[in-house]
């Protein structure tokens, strides 16, 4: 008792320190309360690319790309999942952590970057498992330029980060939007290229889906795993400003949000 | 030291935007045992919250020097799927101090030696509060902010947060927000009262009670609630 009443006043957790804290108290708390806990977080995307393979088999469909199908779909879900659970994650975060701004200098910034950053390393982990599972268990090739898979990655990443920043932060201004956010992103399961590429569409949907940044990601992280495979829809460049045009807005609205006292949930 | 400089802070209501503090300009320094006397309802949370950094007023500036605590005896940011000693942890490493020597100090200060790696929803809620407070000490802080919880427990109980919070006070200033008069009395030597959304100091606080009981009085538009009467039939 007496060395923390004789501590030096006045120092905070710097700022690692604190971002470092966020993030294990989330992975703490996320799963808490049930048997299996935080393996749900490595579980769901199996559990994805399984019943998916399954249909695959049901359907009698064959990846268009002379490949497993296992690892053509993991190729497909796996920036998905990464992209959509970050934006996920950063709307949840300033509702479920916010009482962590009592605790003092943490700010929304903040939380939302601890979420990101957790949703990136549980990808990771998830990424690393189910290759080399897939590769042991079907005896598949592994990636011919592990660069460019990983590009792809990151780039699903920052269009999460970037619209997931967007949408966090007009969630906090309106309750409306915030609740359409899972509605206007329900699409994208369908037309990201997880079941299929984009070298087997025509030019008209080719032309209107290139707008889909993470078709590109999607694309980016086939053609770094097939050798050989090359995609008409995977530019580095688009999503990555996609990405940083979305997160400026973020800034921006924050400001007016702010500023103006707008928040729905006062903090 | 905390500094108000022209501070505004508005309520939004569906009735309307309340004003719960208006142009406020006041310096609270580390030497100081503050106590402001407010009405239920009259924006005491809102004003806390402000001292302590989570909120920002409408308008107006706040300057804040040295670590200033969060409202003592917040409990908000435990979580009860975690166990009290995982709680403390995680906490700890976020406002930057050693979890182990948080941790024994909670036990030494509330007890819960046995219990401390059970979860807290297993707690009572008066185990809870014996938590949350002790953690909100266990920090060193430049000033300590009370909204209405200065002590927990029975009387022993509040004895002994009582002492704890005075040491803590040896070093640092203290801003006390209430409804009852005779906390403030017990635990501050400078004292304001918050009548009409303006903070006026008062040199004791029996001027502080008499002004807020004659400003209900002048303001029949104004609704006593249950609490306020209970308190006005206690004077």
């Amino acid at each position: 008792m007496q060395s923390t009443l004789d501590q030096t006043f006045g120092t905070n957790a710097a700022f690692h320190q604190r971002i470092g804290a966020l993030i294990r108290r989330d992975r703490a708390t996320r799963f808490s309360g049930g048997a299996i806990g935080y393996i749900w977080a490595y579980l769901t995307p199996v559990a994805f690319i399984f019943m998916i393979v399954v249909s695959f088999w049901m359907l009698q469909r064959r990846p268009p790309i002379n490949v497993a199908t296992e690892l053509f779909v993991a190729t497909g879900i796996l920036p998905y999942v990464l992209f959509r659970q970050t934006i996920s994650a950063m709307v949840r975060t300033v509702i479920s952590n916010r009482y962590m701004l009592y605790f003092q200098p943490v700010s929304i910034s903040e939380l939302l970057l601890a979420s990101a950053l957790l949703e990136l390393l549980n990808l990771i982990v998830t990424v690393v498992l189910i290759f080399s599972l897939i590769m042991i268990i079907f005896d598949s090739n592994g990636p011919a330029d592990t660069l460019g898979v990983i590009t792809g990655f990151v780039i699903a990443w920052a269009i999460g980060v970037g619209f997931g920043r967007f949408v966090s932060t007009l969630g906090q201004w309106s309750d409306t939007l915030a609740r359409m956010i899972p509605l206007v992103l329900r699409p994208m399961f369908w037309i990201s290229g997880i079941f299929f590429t984009a070298t087997e569409l025509p030019n008209s949907a080719i032309n209107i889906l290139w707008y889909n940044p993470l078709f590109h990601a999607i694309e980016l992280v086939r053609e770094g795993f097939f050798l050989g495979y090359e995609s008409p829809i995977s530019s580095i460049w688009y999503p990555s400003a996609f990405a940083l045009v979305f997160y400026l807005a973020s800034l921006v609205i924050e400001r007016f949000v702010v500023d103006t006292r707008r928040a729905r949930h006062r903090i | 030291m905390i500094a108000f400089q022209d501070v505004t802070r508005l309520q939004r209501t569906d009735s309307g935007t309340l004003v719960l503090l208006s142009n406020a300009t006041e310096q609270f320094k580390r030497n100081e045992r503050v106590g402001i006397l407010a009405a239920p309802g009259t924006g005491k949370s809102s004003i806390a919250r402000m001292l302590a950094g989570v909120e920002k007023p409408d308008s107006g500036r706040i300057f804040r020097q040295g670590k200033v605590s969060w409202p003592i005896g917040f409990a908000g940011g435990f979580h009860p799927e975690l166990s009290a000693a995982e709680n403390i942890t995680y906490l700890s490493n976020l406002v930057g101090q050693d979890p182990i020597e948080a941790i024994s100090f909670c036990i030494e200060f509330a007890g819960f030696a046995d219990s401390i790696r059970q979860k807290l929803k297993t707690f009572s809620p008066g185990q809870r509060a014996a938590i949350a407070y002790s953690f909100s000490l266990s920090v060193a802080c430049d000033m300590y902010i009370a909204d209405e919880v200065i002590g927990i427990g029975d009387p022993e109980m509040r004895l002994r947060c009582r002492a704890m919070l005075d040491r803590r006070l040896e070093k640092a200033g203290l801003v006390f927000l209430s409804k009852n008069p005779t906390q403030l009395k017990n635990h501050c030597t400078r004292f304001f009262v918050l009548i009409d959304s303006k903070l006026v100091p008062c040199e004791d606080m029996d001027v502080g009670v008499a002004a807020l009981a004659l400003a209900k009085k002048r303001n029949p538009t104004q609704p006593l609630t249950a609490e306020t009467r209970i308190e006005a039939s206690h004077e």
